[in-house]
Order: structure tokens, then C-alpha cells, then sequence
């Protein structure tokens, strides 16, 4: 291994293998994946996020959420995430079609929010969690977006903002000051609201279905191998949905 | 068959004869110098930012009225000031000073690797001020946004196209296996970077591609960047202060070419079970098991070296820190093989486990090495002994002090944190509360670090500013002291 060159052309082949192997393999395997049509509804999924909802994904990445909070359902069988309610099924690449950028996240420091909208908050829970986390959960270390929000003094006499945050009973309010959400806070609120990954198609079904294998919906789509689960096969949930060719 | 390999081989008959160390290291002395200098200043910053958002991970009140100091941003930032900031610019100046000494070649383009290496913090600086700015990517190491990773690409090329012109100049009949290393982390760092901003972040791929794309690019940097340089520094450093030649120069190759063949398949572990398709993640998980191999024929290749000399290899601090170094990263190595295994990976995924990990392989592996290459290098480039050498065995047991523990307290915390996620009976808040005092001693470790930072940067200042006042004064004087004697002299 004297030669320059040679150990130059080595190193490129192994960067460029591994390259084409993860990266751009898998392109042209599926990423020419389409929306599904869910036949029920007429709808498309995953459905398009309204304008609010896009800035708010802008507010979740520029502060960092995702440093904390992961946006991705495992499968039954591969972890806890289910029986915590984080999902009615796993999540799959089909998902995030619409997503950019992806924000999967690898920490889980905060619970996973990837099926943040289905779960029962009021908007006013979710400003309450980003205004100041401890007043719902103490010692929470969910950080505080203060920034988020304007704080008012209230004017005596003056009725408070009908916009204005409601805090639960007993709980350590700010005094004085009533606490509006910024266009931000609404944005990245309506952006939580929005993280639904939950409609059944093919490619998933519900874990705790018996498992009547048939199997007849595989070959429907080929550009989507290996992403189901494919031992939770019930031909009773997939019955609603098809995909567009 | 298998030869040994040493630092010090005698260079083959050649017209020209190999340059003097004194001259390399005239040579080096600005740009390696610089680049050092700027290295240690980032492991400082690094060091202080990553602490502010070791404390803001359990102390959330902090600073929270301020959007710039939110632990989302803060935290990319200390993680890209030590990635970008002193990884990639010790990792080029101890490459550059090693591959002259090698080469016997006295370094070329000084003017272009000081250019490069200004451009290089001016494009950091502006990228990470636009991340406290909210203008991340929200892509792990991958956060600048894309005019500052371009001004990074200009001020890489200016620097890093020379180590490979001294490479080729070199004077020697054999090429030592720390040139492989560094070679290899040459080219491939900026063959990562560029796929990987162009794939996820400038023009992203569909869907969880991007994360695909991302996953492969951060083990990539891991092994191609700190794992080649890790190991490519403690070949240099253990024979050179040692003495003692490496037993084989085969085992080298075959660990070399097993890591470069291996170690850039890894990576998507992290989404195991997550919406990749699962062949990706038995991908990772078959390479990172792969890359223990190639992790034993270092081992065997450095042991001996440190066995018969252990003595020697100890007095020097730039020896302990190499060793410590090379123990971390095949800690990693090993680590890394046991967390894919799905038991063990079932507890530590998306915990404070896999911060663990990581940790391991850059403050320590890759840390802990260059801190003691640039202990090694400073003195012989700037031109004199480093002023305070009693805080150089202080830094090195700060550093390995917060390694250690850093590493132990998220590893068992993030063992406590899986095991309660993995239990849906506990409520997440109680999960939460249970590894809060864990980060806590991650901020002890970061506080650990930031002060082992500024020793070095101490240090590193005080050389050269004792060096220039030395540079400086005789002229001063004579320039200052009244030239009437002179002119009596004259008849
Ligand atoms: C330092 C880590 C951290 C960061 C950064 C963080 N969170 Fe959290 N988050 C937590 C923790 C811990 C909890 C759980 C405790 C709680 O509910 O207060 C949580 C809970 C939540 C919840 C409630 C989820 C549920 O199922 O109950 C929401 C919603 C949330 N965070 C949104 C956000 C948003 C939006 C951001 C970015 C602006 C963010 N978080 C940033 C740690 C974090």
C-alpha cells in the first residue's frame, strides 16, 4: 500500500458502495412512493398540512424539538410504544411523504409525538405545555418558550384578552399578567395538532387484529417491500383502503 | 511476511534528502499552528456551550426567556463547535504536521491553509450564529444551513488539498499506516458532507430518505473522520514516543481496509423498528458487528507496542492521552456491536444510552487523542515548551475523568430510562424523574471538560504569546534604545 492513488481509488469504492447501498439504493427502490387514496373518505393520506400548520413545522425545527421528542411509532413487538398509547400502529415511510425535513428525532427525552393530534389536549393544554411545562407536570424538564407567548399586565377593571391563557385551578399562574400566544405559539400549536399518523392502509394494520393470514393484498404495491408489518396481516383492515396506482 | 512498521524507518536513497524536523516544523508553523490554536479555542467554546446545555436538559427554567439559548439550539451548537469547530480543524492541522514528518517533506501552500483555515471559522461562525438565529436544519450534524456549509467547503479545499501535495512530495520509500489513515479521512470527509447536505438538506430526498441519507452520513463522519484520525494519531504518537516499531504493517492494512469496507455500511441502527425499511437497519447492525474485527487487529497492533514500553509511553502525556484515546474508540467499537443486538438495543434505543455512545467516540476516542496530539505538536511547532506544564497531566485527568464519567452516568441512566419506557405501567413523568440525576452528572462531566478546554487554550496563548514577546522584544530594544552610541563608534 505504497501507491497514492490506489489507496485513493480503496477508500473512494468503499465510500461510494456504502453510498449507493444506503442512500441511493433505497431511492429508487421507494422513493418514488405515492400517496395513498383512502376509498372511504376521498382523501388523500398522508393529508396536506394547512399553511399554519407549515409555518409551525418551521417553529418545531428552528427550536430544536426534535432534540427531544421523536416522531416515530415502533411496532408492537418491538418496544412499548404502543401499549403507551404513542400509536394505534407503527409507523412507516409512508408517513412522512410530505414531510421536509424528515424530523424523526433519536432522543426520547420528551414522549413521542408523532400521534400528537389524536390524543385528547385542548389547544389550551398544548399552550400551557409550551408557556411553562411544570404547571401541569412539576419537575418536568420540557424547557419553557416564554418567547412564544406576549405577557400582558392585565389593566384593573379591563376584562382579560378572550385569547388569553387559562390556567388550571391551584396552579402557580404568572400574577397580574394576562399570557397571549404569539403567531408562532399558533403555528407551532396547529403543527402539534396536525401529527397524526394513524390511517390504516395496506402496508399496516393494527397490531392486536388475529392474525387470519391470507395475505392476499401482497404484490399490490412493489415499491414498498419489507416497510409492513407483514405477521399482523389481516385482510379485515385493509379492506377500506387501496392504494393509487 | 508481515514487516514492522515504525515512524522513524530510514528513508530510501533519493536525489533529494528527506528535510530536518527544524525545518518541517518552520514550515508548519503558521498554518498547523494556526489551525491548532483555532482547534483548541472551538474545545473550549465546545466545552462551555455543551455544558450550558447539559444544565438546560434538567434545568429548564434557565435562560428560557431567551430564544437563542433554547436547549434545541444550544445543543446543536455545542455539538457541531466540537464536530466542525475542533474535530475537523485538529483533525487537519496534527494531519498535516504528521504527514510533513512522515513525508520528510517540509509543507507547502501555507498562505492557502491560512486562508482556508479563516474561511473555515468565518463560515462556522456566520452557520452557528444562523442556528441560534433559528436557522437550523433541524438535520443532526447537519445543521448549518447551506451558505455556511458552502464557505466550509472553500475554506476545506484550500487546506485540505496540501497534506496530500506533501504526501506526494514525500521522501520516503514506504508509506507508515497513520498516511493511510489520514489519506482515507482526507478524502472522505468531504465526499460525506457534500452527499449528505445535497440529499437531506439541499435538495432532500422523499419521506424518511432524508433520515436515511442523515444516518449515513453521521456514522460515516464517526468512523471515516474520528475513527481514521483517532487511529491514524495513536499509530504516530505510541511508536514515535515508545520507540518500539509496530509488530506488523499486514494487520494495519487488514485493519484499515476492514474498517473502510465495513464501517461506512452503519448507521441506520438508530431507526431500528422506525418507518426505514427494516433491510437498512440489519444493514447497520450487520456492519457495525463487522467493525469489531477490524477494532481487534488495532488492538493487537498497538498492544505490544504498549506492553514493552508501558514506562516510556506513560511519562509523556501526549503517550497517555493516545492511549486513553485508542481505549475509548475500541470501547465504541465493541459498545456499538453489543447496543445493535436487539435485547440490549430494545433498551437503549432513543435513550440517554446512545448519547453515551457517541460521546464515547468523540470526547473520547477522538477527544482525548487530538488533545494529546496537539499537547505533542504546539511545542514543536510554535517553538517552545508549552509555559504551564503541570496543567497539561491536570487536563488529562479532567478529561478522562469526565469521559469516564460522563459515559457511565448516561449509559446506567439511559439503561434506567429504557427499562421504564419499555414498561407502559410507568407513567412517562415518573420514567423522566428517574433519569434526571444522571444528566446532572453529564453537567458535572461537560463543566469537567470546559475547564480541561481552557488549560490547553491557556496554554496554547500563553506559548505564543511568549514566543511573539520573545520574537519581538530584542528588535524592539534595539529599535528603542537611542542609536547615538552607534554613531560615535563611527570615526
Ligand atoms: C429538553 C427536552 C425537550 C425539548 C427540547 C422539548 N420537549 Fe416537549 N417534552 C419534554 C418532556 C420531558 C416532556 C414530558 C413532560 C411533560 O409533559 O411536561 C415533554 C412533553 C411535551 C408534550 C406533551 C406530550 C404528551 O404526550 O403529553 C408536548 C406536546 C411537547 N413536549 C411539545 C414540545 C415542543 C413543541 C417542543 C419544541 C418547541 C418541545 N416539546 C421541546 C422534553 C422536551
Amino acid at each position: 500500500m505504497n501507491h497514492g492513488p490506489l489507496l485513493f481509488l480503496g477508500v473512494l469504492c468503499c465510500v461510494v458502495a456504502s453510498w449507493l447501498g444506503l442512500v441511493v439504493g433505497p431511492h429508487f427502490q421507494f422513493g418514488n412512493q405515492d400517496l395513498v387514496l383512502i376509498e372511504e373518505t376521498g382523501a388523500s393520506y398522508p393529508s396536506a398540512r394547512d399553511g399554519l400548520a407549515l409555518q409551525g413545522a418551521e417553529i418545531y425545527r428552528a427550536n430544536g424539538c426534535n432534540y427531544c421528542h421523536t416522531q416515530q411509532v415502533r411496532g408492537a413487538s418491538e418496544g412499548a410504544d404502543i401499549a403507551r398509547g404513542w400509536g394505534k400502529r407503527r409507523t412507516v415511510a409512508r408517513d412522512y411523504l410530505r414531510d421536509r425535513p424528515v424530523m424523526l428525532g433519536n432522543h426520547r427525552f420528551g414522549p413521542d409525538l408523532a400521534n400528537l393530534g389524536a390524543r385528547q389536549y385542548t389547544t389550551n393544554d398544548l399552550y400551557l405545555k409550551l408557556y411553562n411545562a411544570r404547571l401541569l407536570h412539576p419537575r418536568s424538564v420540557m424547557p419553557r418558550y416564554p418567547y412564544l407567548f406576549e405577557e400582558r399586565p392585565l389593566r384593573p377593571g379591563a376584562a382579560p384578552s378572550s385569547d388569553a391563557l387559562q390556567f388550571p385551578e391551584g396552579s402557580a399562574a404568572p400574577a397580574n399578567v394576562e399570557v397571549i400566544p404569539k403567531a408562532d405559539a399558533l403555528a407551532l400549536v396547529a403543527y402539534l395538532q396536525s401529527l397524526k399518523s394513524d390511517a390504516v392502509f395496506f402496508e399496516v394494520f393494527p397490531p392486536p387484529q388475529p392474525a387470519a393470514a391470507t395475505n392476499g393484498l401482497s404484490g399490490v404495491d412493489t415499491n414498498a417491500p419489507a416497510l409492513g408489518d407483514q405477521t399482523n396481516a389481516a385482510p379485515a383492515a385493509g379492506a377500506g383502503a387501496t392504494s393509487t396506482p | 511476511m508481515s514487516s514492522p512498521a515504525s515512524p522513524v524507518s530510514p528513508p530510501i536513497a533519493d536525489p533529494a534528502p528527506p528535510a530536518s524536523p527544524g525545518e518541517i516544523d518552520l514550515s508548519c508553523r503558521w498554518p498547523v499552528g494556526l489551525l491548532l490554536f483555532c482547534a483548541s479555542g472551538w474545545l473550549l467554546f465546545g466545552g462551555v456551550v455543551g455544558a450550558l446545555a447539559a444544565i438546560k436538559l434538567h434545568a429548564p427554567g434557565l435562560l428560557a426567556h431567551w430564544p437563542m439559548f433554547t436547549y434545541g439550539r444550544i445543543q446543536p451548537v455545542a455539538w457541531n463547535a466540537f464536530v466542525l469547530g475542533f474535530g475537523l480543524q485538529a483533525g487537519l492541522g496534527i494531519a498535516l504536521w504528521i504527514m510533513a514528518r512522515l513525508s520528510g517533506a517540509t509543507l507547502v501552500g501555507t498562505g492557502s491553509i491560512i486562508l482556508g483555515t479563516l474561511t473555515w471559522n468565518a463560515g462556522l461562525k456566520l452557520g452557528l450564529l444562523s442556528v441560534l438565529m433559528a436557522g437550523g436544519t433541524g438535520m443532526e450534524t447537519l445543521e448549518l444551513p447551506r451558505f455556511a456549509v458552502i464557505i466550509l467547503f472553500v475554506g476545506y479545499a484550500l487546506i485540505a488539498a496540501w497534506p496530500l501535495v506533501v504526501f506526494q512530495r514525500r521522501r520516503r520509500g514506504d508509506v507508515y499506516p497513520s498516511e493511510w489513515f489520514f489519506v482515507a479521512a482526507l478524502f472522505s470527509f468531504p465526499w460525506l458532507y457534500l452527499a449528505g447536505n445535497c440529499l437531506a438538506v439541499w435538495y432532500p430526498l422523499r419521506g424518511v430518505l432524508q433520515a436515511a441519507a442523515q444516518a449515513w452520513f453521521t456514522h460515516g463522519l464517526f468512523i471515516g473522520w474520528f475513527g481514521f484520525l483517532t487511529i491514524g494519531v495513536a499509530l504516530y504518537l505510541l511508536p514515535k514516543i515508545s520507540g518500539v516499531a509496530l509488530p506488523s504493517r499486514n494487520l494495519a492494512g487488514f485493519g484499515f481496509w476492514l474498517l473502510a469496507v465495513f464501517g461506512f455500511w452503519g448507521g441506520a441502527q438508530r431507526y431500528f423498528a422506525g418507518p426505514l425499511p427494516a433491510y437498512l437497519t440489519a444493514q447497520g447492525v450487520v456492519a457495525t458487528v463487522l467493525t469489531v474485527f477490524p477494532m481487534i487487529a488495532i488492538g493487537l497492533l498497538v498492544w505490544p507496542v504498549v506492553q514493552t514500553s508501558r514506562k516510556a509511553i506513560f511519562s509523556v502525556p501526549a503517550g497517555r492521552f493516545a492511549v486513553a484515546g485508542l481505549g475509548c474508540f475500541l470501547a465504541w467499537g465493541g459498545l456499538a456491536a453489543i447496543n445493535c443486538l436487539s435485547p440490549v438495543r430494545a433498551i437503549t434505543q432513543f435513550t440517554l444510552a446512545t448519547v453515551a455512545l457517541d460521546h464515547l467516540l468523540l470526547w473520547g476516542a477522538f477527544g482525548l487523542t487530538a488533545i494529546g496530539a496537539c499537547y505533542y505538536i504546539a511545542p514543536q511547532v510554535i517553538g517552545r515548551e508549552l509555559p504551564f506544564a503541570g496543567w497539561i497531566s491536570w487536563h488529562f485527568r479532567l478529561a478522562t475523568a469526565a469521559v469516564l464519567l460522563h459515559v457511565v452516568a448516561f449509559g446506567v441512566g439511559g439503561l434506567i430510562q429504557g427499562a421504564g419506557l419499555e414498561n407502559p405501567d410507568k407513567a412517562f413523568i415518573e420514567v423522566m424523574r428517574g433519569w434526571i440525576p444522571f444528566a446532572g452528572m453529564g453537567t458535572l462531566a461537560m463543566t469537567l471538560q470546559a475547564v480541561g478546554g481552557l488549560l490547553l487554550f491557556a496554554n496554547v496563548v500563553a506559548a505564543v504569546v511568549a514566543q511573539a514577546r520573545a520574537a519581538v522584544v530584542p528588535v524592539a530594544q534595539e529599535w528603542l534604545t537611542p542609536s547615538a552610541p552607534k554613531a560615535e563608534v563611527r570615526p
